[in-house]
């Protein structure tokens, strides 16, 4: 096979790899969120202590990560070092929102802008991260005052839909 | 037989598969500047006649022109800012395939005499898609949301504060709304297939460092990825020519801010061995300090679309000219974001 034909198709893998670790993120499935990973992944997330082990990193993100996410990923730059090993780079726009304040019912969560620099490992043929470093650009605390309860001026189906 | 000669016909259908990839991803890209530019015609033409859509929890609309009309109704007069990301795509026979992608939509009605209307959406498509005369076209398409936040009523400031005269006079400016529709055909001609789709990735990644390093201010690398004879076209008449010229401009633009750019459904064409063009929908946000006295907010988002040609010099892919409009522009809110995230425990 040509090499140009096996790094397109390598590509492909890893953006689909990393696609897949959005969908299940946000999606809260963690059993498939877990398969995205080499066993013995190394994550550093800003400057917390660092996460060794995917078991380990999945029970984290489980418990930390916000009720409600979205994690949008954008203009990946892949390098190969050797058929089974490559480097990523990803730009992050990501919403997490905890519930409202009990008491106050101000909301509590962030917009945020972020960088991934990744390594990938190819094992029994499939690409999984193997290592995780995520590097915030800017985390927009979200204002207090609560959202509007309904979304105005659109066809009815939006006016009804529960928010 | 040799081995060489086994493996061509495989290649052959490898190579098939990333053009009806690239076919696919390209077609999604069509379907939101379509959408958000409000070129019906074009919309219309992504579908098969008997596409069924599935819009939350509706009853299924059966037909690409019942569909058409709907999504007419319900938008035509807005503003509305789709962008797609991370598509993971199946293809199941040389005529059919499936796959799903992530949205991010800004779609605002006229405001009433309460404040602003409209959501900001975070959404999944799942599709099919049929090999139609040689063109791939969506044939069934669902979308849900995993949330939707109504828009705040407070109204945006009318003009942005901060930053150099050019982010208020775009305020001015013909906004994109009809954008001449390209093919956006896969690589083609004859030379090498599957170094033409890679020459599609290094330029992807070019955009993705000139994002990255201009977020960063790295001046020096954001250099580098201009032809020295770099010509930029900022939408009636802000005109720059020259690499040096445009890297300075941008330099004292943004001294000071901060900035986050994003890039997205690129379509590349290559249009010959060192020569191609492409089109990204971008969403930008800059941010100035904030006024000393008031603590007001300055800045702005934008959400915009970049036509650009890219040349291959001494071996390396280079952006060699560029055209930026927007389709909106938003003022920050006044208001100072609060200085903690609350809730974030870790």
């Amino acid at each position: 096979m040509s090499e140009a034909l096996q790094e397109l198709l390598d590509r492909e893998a890893i953006k689909e790899l990393k696609a897949r670790y959005f969908r299940f993120v946000d999606a809260k499935h963690w059993d498939g969120f877990r398969e995205v990973f080499t066993d013995d992944v190394h994550v550093q997330i800003m400057d917390l202590e660092p996460i060794d082990g995917a078991d380990t990193f999945v029970a984290f993100v489980r418990e930390a990560v916000g009720e409600r996410t979205a994690h949008h990923g954008h203009m990946p730059e892949i390098d190969f070092d050797s058929p089974t090993e490559a480097r990523g780079i990803w730009s992050l726009a990501d919403y997490v929102e905890w519930a409202p304040d009990q008491e106050t019912g101000e909301r509590r969560g962030f917009k945020g802008y972020a960088h991934y620099h990744e390594t990938y490992r190819k094992v029994d043929g499939e690409w999984k991260i193997a290592g995780l470093r995520l590097v915030y650009r800017r985390m927009d605390p979200l204002y207090p005052e609560p959202l509007p309860e309904q979304i105005l001026g659109g066809p009815a189906l939006l006016e009804e839909a529960t928010l | 037989m040799t081995d060489a000669a086994a493996e061509a016909p495989v290649q052959e259908l490898q190579v098939q598969e990333l053009l009806d990839r690239k076919a696919i991803r390209e077609l999604k890209a069509r379907y939101f500047r379509s959408l958000d530019t409000k070129d019906w015609d074009a919309f219309r033409g992504l579908f098969t006649d008997d596409a069924r859509f599935g819009l939350l929890e509706a009853d299924p609309i059966e037909g690409a022109d019942a569909f058409v009309e709907f999504t007419r109704g319900a938008l035509d007069g807005t503003t509305t800012v789709h962008h797609g990301h991370t598509p993971e795509i199946t293809i199941d026979s040389p005529t059919e395939a499936r796959g799903s992608w992530v949205l991010h939509d800004y779609v605002e009605w006229p405001s009433d005499p309460g404040g602003r209307r409209g959501m900001e959406g975070f959404g999944r498509y799942d599709e099919t898609y049929r090999k139609v005369d040689g063109d791939w076209k969506i044939a069934t398409w669902r979308l849900g949301y995993l949330r939707m936040d109504a828009l705040p009523r407070e109204p945006l400031p009318d003009v942005p504060l901060g930053g150099p005269d050019i982010v208020r006079e775009d305020q001015e400016r013909p906004m994109v709304r009809s954008l001449a529709a390209d093919p956006g055909h896969a690589a083609s001609g004859n030379g090498d297939l599957a170094q033409q789709l890679l020459d599609v990735e290094k330029i992807s990644e070019v955009k993705a460092r000139y994002f990255r390093f201009v977020d960063d201010q790295d001046w020096e690398a954001w250099r580098e990825l201009f032809t020295d004879d770099f010509i930029v076209d900022l939408a009636d008449g802000y005109h720059i020519e020259g690499a040096d010229n445009w890297v300075a401009a941008v330099r004292e633009m943004t001294t000071g801010s901060r900035t986050v750019h994003h890039g997205h459904m690129q379509e590349i064409t290559i249009d010959g061995p060192t020569e191609a063009h492409g089109r990204w929908a971008l969403a930008d946000y800059l941010e100035w300090p904030s006024d000393a006295e008031t603590g007001e907010r300055h800045g702005v988002k934008g959400y915009g679309d970049e036509q650009e040609t890219y040349r291959k010099v001494d071996g390396v892919w280079k952006i060699a000219s560029m055209r930026l409009s927007y389709l909106r522009f938003d003022s920050l809110p006044r208001t100072p974001l609060p200085e903690r995230v609350a809730g974030l425990e870790v």
